[in-house]
Formats: structure tokens, sequence, C-alpha cells
């Protein structure tokens, strides 16, 4: 890079790739070369063969592919299933592949010395003859593997992207790596393709495979740090999932709106706040569902659009227990208010979900979201992946003033904290806490506000009765200490003042 | 050596890929006029391709190193890469036995 060039800052080539072209601020420097670098099943290839498909399709850019693994009519295949047509874009010359692959029906042999100027002739043919601006090498590890000459190989790969560089083309070469650990120093070429580095992972952590893209560097421009999750879906390619908006940018708004139940609405100081994430915990039974379902109800007869994601019960069975309760969400969905998508959790991997819980908000354009339950995603992955999920989903929704209720189960029956609550509830708005309460040989059920931004709320913990109604919520527990913590007792009273007191006692918190 | 473009069907049918004014091209030449001679030049037929000049056939021909000989044949397709400095080695991969010391 010549001296010249320092003080302005490179542009920027677009890769088209979903997601990525954020976590990159823009795409890969303009340019230059820079190396993706990943094991066996990593998506390098797709990655490379995307950016040139993008270039087509979207930046008016053709492209080169130079393929040293496979044959080409292998990779139109391949791509051919992803849903691009290579052999139109061939025809249209707008792309052009460079057949490095191995030969495997002809003898070969060597006698005497060589060089492997032919290569570096090839690709500026092949850039010239369809004016490519983006050229992809697939992949680095066969490249050397076909030639025994390491020495001969490295001088070459110099000439190449020296060649490159005075075309003035964006280019990327696949490398392999092995296990996910960092592994250029095989090659000997960090020297010249360590400016421009991308890693793909596709790691195994207690059980359960992720993928990952992580920017390692960028000479002389931006990018943004750390490892995200992507996925790889037919038809649509690599989507990189940016954790969050680049800035906090997300309104907060102090319109308030129905629980779909009314003293619930007055516990939380007059209703939700909108595009707020609400978490509602409690253990199995304690009504999460009936909590969720009063809050499409409500969506419905406020005509606002529902999406409904449900990890544990069928579609039949939300749909049986909501009419019990008095909610009709046949109607509702046939009317357009209500969507409801059902999946096993263990169906996918959980940067899948998350993929397609978003694309499937982004399709339907909701007003509500709930997500019932948040515990079952989290069986199927680490916690890393699990709050990654959270946050991403969290953040998402508010971008687009989704108001949104994430249910989680406790796995103690009385009283205790879940996993889910100690990853989660730092990033969830407000925090509805359902409990049961073991009270003097009686199971009864209590509800309360743990917290909720940007609101004054009710502290106390309140009773409530589930039956065909609904959920009705009474009075605050008085004289009961210990719910909480799953050890509920009654405080003695002596003063029979205070215990008539106590008869009469509202539960709006006035004494 | 005999160029292509010959009605006659030689025994032995060869490309030669190069790029002009290399060293290694230049001996490569050399010694594949050397191997042909022994071959018999009548029964020779090479084409020189300067991939410098003709990149095109280089891609359609996959040609990696330079310079490489493409046996056409006779029999399957043979490459070799290489300058042919070891006119023994060539001779011997061409199927050619001879009583004669290679020089």
């Amino acid at each position: 890079m010549s001296r010249a060039n320092r003080s302005r800052e490179i542009g920027k080539t677009a890769t088209g790739i979903s997601g990525f072209d954020d976590i990159a601020e823009g795409g890969l420097p303009e340019g230059t070369l820079t190396l993706v670098s990943g094991t066996a099943g990593s998506a390098k290839t797709i990655f490379g063969m995307q950016f040139l498909a993008s270039g087509i399709t979207e930046f008016e850019q053709n492209g080169v592919f130079v393929t040293f693994e496979e044959r080409p009519t292998q990779m139109r295949r391949h791509m051919l299933s992803l849903g691009w047509d290579i052999e139109d874009w061939e025809e249209k010359g707008r792309w052009a592949f460079v057949d490095a692959s191995p030969f495997v029906d002809v003898e070969q042999l060597e006698v005497g010395s060589f060089k492997l100027e032919a290569l570096v002739a090839r690709i500026e043919f092949a850039v010239k003859s369809v004016g490519a601006k983006r050229v992809v090498m697939d992949s680095l590890g066969t490249m050397f593997t076909q030639i025994q000459d390491t020495q001969l190989l490295r001088s070459e790969l110099f000439r190449i992207i020296q060649s490159l560089q005075s075309l003035g083309v964006t280019s990327i070469l696949t490398a392999e790596r092995s296990y996910d650990k960092d592994d250029l120093g095989r090659y000997g070429i960090e020297e010249f393709v360590a400016d421009n580095v991308v890693i793909l992972r596709h790691s195994l952590e207690s059980d359960k495979r992720r993928r990952t893209i992580e920017i390692l560097k960028f000479r002389g421009t931006t990018y943004r740090d750390g490892e995200y999750p992507f996925t790889v879906l037919k038809n649509k390619g690599i989507i990189v999932i940016p954790l969050t908006s680049s800035d906090l940018r997300q309104k907060t708004s102090s319109e308030r709106t129905t629980t779909g139940n009314q003293q619930l609405d007055e516990m939380c100081g007059g209703g939700l706040l909108r595009s707020s994430v609400i978490l509602v915990s409690g253990a199995t039974g304690t009504g999460k569902t009936l909590t969720t379902t009063q809050f499409i109800g409500a969506g419905g007869m406020l005509k606002e659009k529902c999406l409904l994601f449900a990890f544990e019960e069928s579609r039949d069975q939300i749909f049986r227990n909501a009419a019990s309760w008095g909610y009709d969400f046949e109607a509702m969905e046939k009317e357009g208010y209500l969507k409801v998508i059902c999946r096993y959790p263990e169906a996918a991997g959980i940067n899948d979900h998350l993929v397609s819980m978003r694309m499937a908000v982004e399709e339907f354009q909701p007003q509500r979201v709930a997500v019932d339950s948040l515990s079952a995603i989290e069986r199927i992955a680490t916690p890393k992946a699990f709050r990654e999920l959270v946050i991403s989903l969290t953040s998402f929704l508010k971008e687009k003033q989704t108001l949104a209720v994430f249910t989680s189960t406790t796995s103690a029956l009385l009283g205790g904290a879940s996993i889910t609550d100690a990853n989660i509830s730092t990033i969830t708005d407000t925090i509805v806490l359902l409990r049961y309460i073991e009270l003097m040989g009686e199971m009864r059920r209590g509800v309360m506000i743990l917290k909720m931004r940007g609101s004054p709320h009710n502290k106390e913990i309140r009773e409530f009765v589930i039956t065909e109604e609904g959920m009705t919520v009474g009075k605050a527990f008085r004289n009961v200490s210990g719910i909480l913590s799953g050890n509920a007792s009654v405080l003695a009273v002596d003063n029979e003042m205070s215990r008539m007191k106590s008869l009469f006692t509202d539960g709006d918190g006035a004494s | 050596m005999n160029l292509a473009g010959r009605e006659v069907i030689k025994k032995y049918s060869f490309s030669l890929f190069i790029s002009e004014g290399t060293t290694v091209s230049d001996q490569a030449l050399h010694n594949l006029q050397i191997i042909c001679d022994r071959l018999g030049s009548a029964d020779c037929d090479v084409e020189i391709i300067n991939i410098k000049k003709n990149p095109k056939r280089a891609e359609e021909d996959r040609i990696m190193a330079i310079p490489t000989l493409v046996r056409r044949g006779p029999g399957t397709v043979l490459r070799i890469i290489g300058d042919l400095s070891d006119h023994r080695k060539v001779l011997k991969a061409l199927g050619y036995v001879s009583s004669l010391q290679s020089t």
C-alpha cells in the first residue's frame, strides 16, 4: 500500500451478504484482498460465491471465480440449489470461472524447472473478459496440495495478489483452518494476505453446533469487533445476525396499552409501555400461557396484529385453551390479526430460530409479539448463545416498536429464580412474576411487577385466581413474608386493630 | 519440427504451452526439438502456444505451469510440466524405448 494512500480511508465494497455489511461497516475494504478463513463446512465457499452473486444482482459488478477445489460444473449445481443461476450469468458475460481444479483423469509429471505464470495470465484474462470488479479464489489449502513446491507457490500467489491489486478488483481468498483455531502460519503467507481477515467458525460448544463469523481485522478502515452468529438458508445464502443495531437508537414511547387484564394494567401504572419487552416468569401452571393469551386477546380487541411463537404447544392446543377462557383465536386468525408459528426447539439450531423469528416478524409486521416460552429455546443453546438470541430479538423488536411478551419457566415450584431470569432479566424492560404460594395448607397464586423501566408500578404481591373467566387479580398478600423465597409465612398479628385493618385493605396499596 | 496444419496424421501430437521470452520456455523449446528428433521429427506434430498472446487457450487447456507439454496422442492425454531437461525421462514417459544414452 503506497504512502500516499495511507492518509485516506479505504472505501468499502458491499458484499450484499445479509448482516455482514453491517458488522463490516459498509463491506470489504475496496481494491484489496481479504482472507476468509474457516474449517471444512464453515460456509467459506458460499461466502465467496455470494459475494460475486450479489455483485451481479445488486451492484452491477461482474466477477471471476477461481476454483482450486471443485470443478465448475459442481459449483454451478451448488449455487443453483441456493437459488443462483451461474450458467445464465456466464452466458451473459457477467461471471467467469478459472478452472484450477485438480486433474483427476489425466496423467501428469514434472520434468525440470517451471513457473506458475499461467495462472496469473488466466486470471487476468478472465477479469478483463467480463470486466470483473470482484474476484474470489477458493481455496488456498487446495492450491498447496496441488503443487508441492511451496516456495514457488508463494511467489506465484504474491504475483497474483499484486496483479489483482493493479487490476483494481476487490478480492477474496478462502483458506482452511483446522479445529477452528488460528492456522495461517501453516502456509507462511501471512505477510501478504494478513491485511484483512474474516473468520468463519462452526464450533461445538457443550454438544451444540453454532456458526459464527468474525472480522479479525481490516487494515486502514473500521469494522465491528467480535463474533456474530449466522446461518445459511436456502435461496438466501448466508444471513449474519448483527446482535444489536449499531447504536442505542431505539425510540421510547410513553404511550400505554393494555395487558388484556385491567388489574394488571393498574399494577403497571396504567398499562404497558409501547415498544417494551415484558418477561413473564413463573413455574409450570402458574398462568404464563394465560397471561400470554390475555395479551394476544387484547391485541385482537384493539385490531392489532399479533404474532405468537409457540415452542411448547400445538396450534390446536393453544386455540382450545384460549377458547376455554373465552378468546376466539380462530376468528382472530381468520381475520388476519393472529399468526401462530409452532416449532419444536430441537428442530433447528439456535441461529436458525433467531433468523426465522426475525423474518417472520418482518413479513407479518405485528404490533404484538409473544414467545411462549423462551425457556424451551434455552434448552437447545449454550448460555452465551441463548443470551445473544434474546439480545438480538429484543433489540430487533424494539427497533420495530413492537410490544413483546416472553415467558420463562422457573424450575423451582415455589420461589427462586430460573437460569433464564438471571441471563435476561437485565435485558427486558418489565418483569412480571407469577408464583405459587403455599399458605396454611393451600396452594395460592401471587403476581407482582418486579420491575418496570420507565414507569412507576405497584410493588405488592397480589393474589390472583384462574377461572373460566381467565385471570382475576385480587388483593395484596398482607402480613405474609417470604413469598419469593418460597417460604411464605404469615406474620403474627398482635393487635386486634391491625387485624381488623388488614381485612379491609383494598388492593391498590392504600392502607 | 513440423507445424500444426498439415493434413498428414503424425504419430505424435504435442501442444507446448510457453511464456515467450522466459528462460524455462526457451529451454523447453530447445529440449523438445531434441526429443522430437529422437522420436523422428517427421512423426511429430507440435503446436506452440504463447500464453502471453493466447491466455484463452491456457484457460481452455487448464494450464497452471509454464512450460507445459501436452501429448494429445498417441494414447491417453499426458501432461509434462517443466523445461523437459531430462530427455530420457520424457522419452520414457512417452513410451519410447531406446538403447541410446541421453545427452
